[in-house]
């Protein structure tokens, strides 16, 4: 009896799990994230209709307030591209979470170290036994905190590490709950408005010309809309090229969608490069450091292959 | 030590409409030192709360309670009090709840474990110290009840109708052992009951209680030897008193 | 076999099957056997790297042991005092009520912003957690002692103090340990939570479940949920025996 009601209740929690979302195909389902600066492009190629332009019919499918929760909606299938970090995709990919691939770059650097204005620390070397937050294991900032370590001739196992999310990263920074953080715009800039914190070392100098947020999409949609694809990437360069020619109205879109200071926008956009195109070789020296820090399992694929398959060329 | 009651009255008052019930009425009895006196009357009349008041668990409305001559400022030093539901402490074993009076009263552990066990042989309960409450009888229940009452010498004790819970075998075994303990410890009792066998055959004399509010009614002397036998005449002829005497109060 | 063994046996047989025949895929439904590999990950290399599972398992029980404590150590002294007198019980209780509903996951900025990031921090959301059952129960044990044990006790002699030491304590002592393994319970719920205050150490159960999240490995998630649910029943288990042993008098 109780092996019956278990058979019934198992086959249940199949359907249940199978159960796929059925959606109007010509409408593209667009993911970002809350109040992220590196996301700009997203924000003026809705607010400019330079999706529209393009014969595109997109809609808001999700705002997340974290990489992570973005990729769960792409592994749920309610997404159908977006804009996220490079970590949280890598990760999800290789992991078996969410089956994208990377379409293009948004943006290079823009992040930095942060620590206190009356601080001691003035150089990456004084980080030695301090503690240091970053925004999340496995995080763009984590490496870049783990190369800025190295180039100085230091381990990561010198700092102590803490996991904080940056709106909270300032204020744990004006308590001494910790010494520095890591993280990306327009928090360091936020930080250099209050005249308590300031920058200790930008990304730019720790590796130059980094990836940092990547343009996503269902592998699903690549394979079957390849046009669409291409309108998206033409779309997205579109939005970067506006950025740079006209940075006035580039600025009031930002404020509008994230609600920030014109000051502190206008310092963050300063190292921020937006930009389209892939970047294979950095972003494979990140799946390399996933791996060594057991981020990312063994697949049953090589790596070549699997790797390959995650650019969209 | 004797004990008078001087018009003793108790009135309850209503705590939210202040309205005064009047419970005791004026009761005047004396127990001589060494006595054993039993009252009797209508249930819900207000033995218990005659019992109480004496025990200093309650204060009179107005009246004297003298032990000895005197007022007690600390009746619990004088008086024990044993109680229908036994009141034993469950979470104590059966030595450690005949020997609480002596460690409320500071007696170190080694002392009171030996004064315990000496109360436990005489009293039969032998092999039963480090049990439970739960695990003894009715009957032995009550003995440890006793027992927890006597050890500390009370002068008086008061007993709340103590053998009500028990089948009547064990209630004839309890007022057999109840005889012997009074009859040599000497302690003078006052003793609620509402059997009439049972006043008879334990008390010197048997006050009963009219209906609230309560007021000594009847005053009978037993005046027959001990150990008293249950089935001769004059057993009965005090019985039938008792008899006539709480059937009036039935009106 | 029994059949509390039977059943979910039989369920995770058929969800690995399940996986192995393509039905879940597994990035998203990892297969028993994927997260048994997990938790063998978890235990022997650990997340981040060198923070090994017993680690992460024996920190988060002291956050919880600390929080706990620290409840009982307030609460069962406070709520005998409380069920011995109406009038605290009558002062107090609006006070309690209005407190108790809020979820220990709202004090998070407060407990951040008095105890900095950290073991303080952590321990007082569960501390929050913990108290309030522990608190009422307590009461309603006092409560509840029958009164003709006060009696009995007035009767041979105890002082105020006594009474409450040796009669309403011990009296109430079977309702207290109820308070105490619902407090532990919902302490442990907390544990997660708590640990979103932030660790500074590197180290819990909740903290190790966040970063697996964070790299989109559902498998070692799901790991972490067994591990704290298995350790949640393992303490509630202890408390339980000591519960019997002392309450053997009932």
């Amino acid at each position: 009896m109780k092996t019956k009601t278990g058979i019934v209740t198992a086959l249940c929690a199949i359907f249940f799990f199978c159960s796929c979302g059925k959606k109007d195909e010509s409408i593209l389902r667009l993911g970002y994230l809350q109040s992220d600066l590196h996301h700009l492009p997203a924000f003026v190629a809705l607010d400019k209709g330079f999706f529209a332009e393009q014969g595109l019919t997109v809609q808001v499918g999700g705002v997340f307030r974290a990489g992570p929760e973005e990729m769960s909606a792409f592994g749920a299938g309610e997404l159908d591209f977006g804009y996220v970090g490079q970590a949280p995709a890598t990760a999800a990919y290789f992991n078996g979470v969410a089956d994208i691939q990377f379409i293009a770059l948004v943006n290079r650097e823009g992040s930095a170290i942060v620590t206190r204005s009356d601080g001691t620390l003035t150089s990456v070397k004084n980080l030695a036994g301090k503690t240091v937050a970053i925004p999340g294991h496995a995080t763009m900032q984590d490496f870049l905190l783990r190369r800025a370590l190295h180039n100085s001739g230091m381990n990561f196992q010198d700092i102590r590490p803490i996991v904080l999310k940056p709106p909270e990263m300032l204020q744990a920074l004006e308590q001494k709950n910790i010494d520095a953080y890591i993280a990306w715009q327009p928090y360091p800039a936020l930080a250099l408005t209050t005249q308590s914190a300031r920058v200790l070392m930008d990304s730019s100098d720790i590796w130059n010309d980094h990836p940092c947020c990547v343009l996503i999409a269902q592998r699903s949609l690549c394979t079957r809309q390849p046009g669409s694809i291409k309108k998206i990437h033409a779309a997205h360069e579109k939005a970067c090229d506006f950025i740079a020619a006209h940075p006035d109205e580039a600025i009031a879109i930002a404020m509008k969608y994230t609600s920030m200071d014109r000051s502190v926008l206008v310092e963050a956009l300063r190292h921020i490069k937006y930009t389209g195109g892939l970047d294979k070789t950095m972003s494979r020296e990140f799946v390399d450091f996933l791996k060594n820090q057991n981020y990312i399992k063994n697949t049953a694929y090589t790596d070549e292959r699997f790797l390959n398959m995650f650019f969209n060329e | 030590m004797s004990l008078v009651i001087k018009n003793l009255c108790k009135a309850f008052a209503d705590p939210e409409t202040g309205v005064q019930t009047p419970v005791l009425d004026t009761i005047s009895l004396t127990v001589e030192s060494g006595g054993f006196v039993s009252i009797i009357g209508p249930s819900g009349c207000g033995k218990t709360t005659l019992l109480r008041i004496i025990a200093g668990l309650e204060a009179a409305s107005s009246g004297e309670i003298l032990i000895n001559g005197s007022a007690p400022v600390e009746p619990w030093k004088h008086v024990g009090f044993v109680f229908q539901e036994y009141a034993l402490f469950p979470w104590r074993r059966v030595w450690e709840n005949i020997a609480f009076g002596l460690e409320m009263n500071g007696m170190p552990l080694s002392e009171r474990r030996e004064r315990a066990m000496d109360i436990i042989a005489r009293f039969g309960l032998e092999g039963s110290h480090d049990r439970y409450p739960r695990e003894l009888s009715g009957g032995m229940k009550q003995r440890v009840a006793i027992a927890r009452t006597m050890i500390t010498d009370p002068a008086i004790v008061l007993l709340d109708e103590p053998f009500g819970a028990l089948d009547s075998q064990t209630r004839g075994q309890m007022r057999r052992f109840l005889l012997d303990v009074w009859q040599r410890s000497h302690t003078t009792i006052l003793f609620i009951t509402h059997s009439i066998d049972e006043a008879v055959f334990l008390s010197q004399r048997v006050i009963g209680l009219s209906r609230r509010p309560a007021a000594c009614s009847l005053e009978l002397n037993i005046d027959l030897p001990y150990p008293r036998e249950v089935t001769t005449t004059r057993f009965n002829d005090y019985r039938s008193k008792i008899i006539t005497f709480l059937d009036d109060q039935k009106d | 076999m029994k059949p509390k063994i039977i059943f979910p046996a039989l369920i995770l047989l058929l969800w690995q099957l399940c996986t192995l025949l393509g039905f879940f895929s597994e990035g998203k439904v990892p297969s028993p056997l994927q997260i048994l590999a997990a938790l063998y990950e978890l235990a022997i290399y650990g997340l981040p790297q060198g923070n090994t599972l017993l680690l992460h398992c024996l920190s988060s029980i002291e956050r919880v042991g600390i929080g706990f404590v620290l409840a009982l150590a307030a609460a069962i002294p406070l709520g005998i005092i409380c069920g011995a007198s109406r009038l605290l019980r009558e002062m107090l209780t609006p006070v309690i009520e209005t407190i108790r509903p809020i979820p220990p996951l709202a004090w998070i900025p407060l407990a951040i912003l008095w105890f900095g990031i950290g073991l303080k921090s952590a321990a007082f959301i569960i501390f929050l957690g913990c108290f309030f059952p522990i608190l009422l129960s307590t009461m309603s044990g006092v409560v509840s002692v029958d009164p003709v044990l006060v009696s009995a006790a007035q009767t041979l002699g105890a002082s105020r103090k006594q009474i409450f030491l040796k009669v309403l304590l011990p009296g109430s002592t079977p309702s207290i340990y109820t308070g105490l393994r619902i407090g532990l319970g919902i302490g442990w719920m907390t544990l997660v939570a708590a640990e979103f205050t932030g660790v500074k150490s590197g180290y819990g159960l909740g903290y190790m479940i966040m970063t697996a999240r964070d790299i989109q490995r559902s498998d070692m998630v799901i790991a972490g949920m067994a591990v704290i649910g298995l350790t949640g029943f393992v303490l509630d288990s202890l408390l339980r025996m000591l519960e019997s042993r002392a309450l053997r008098w009932r």
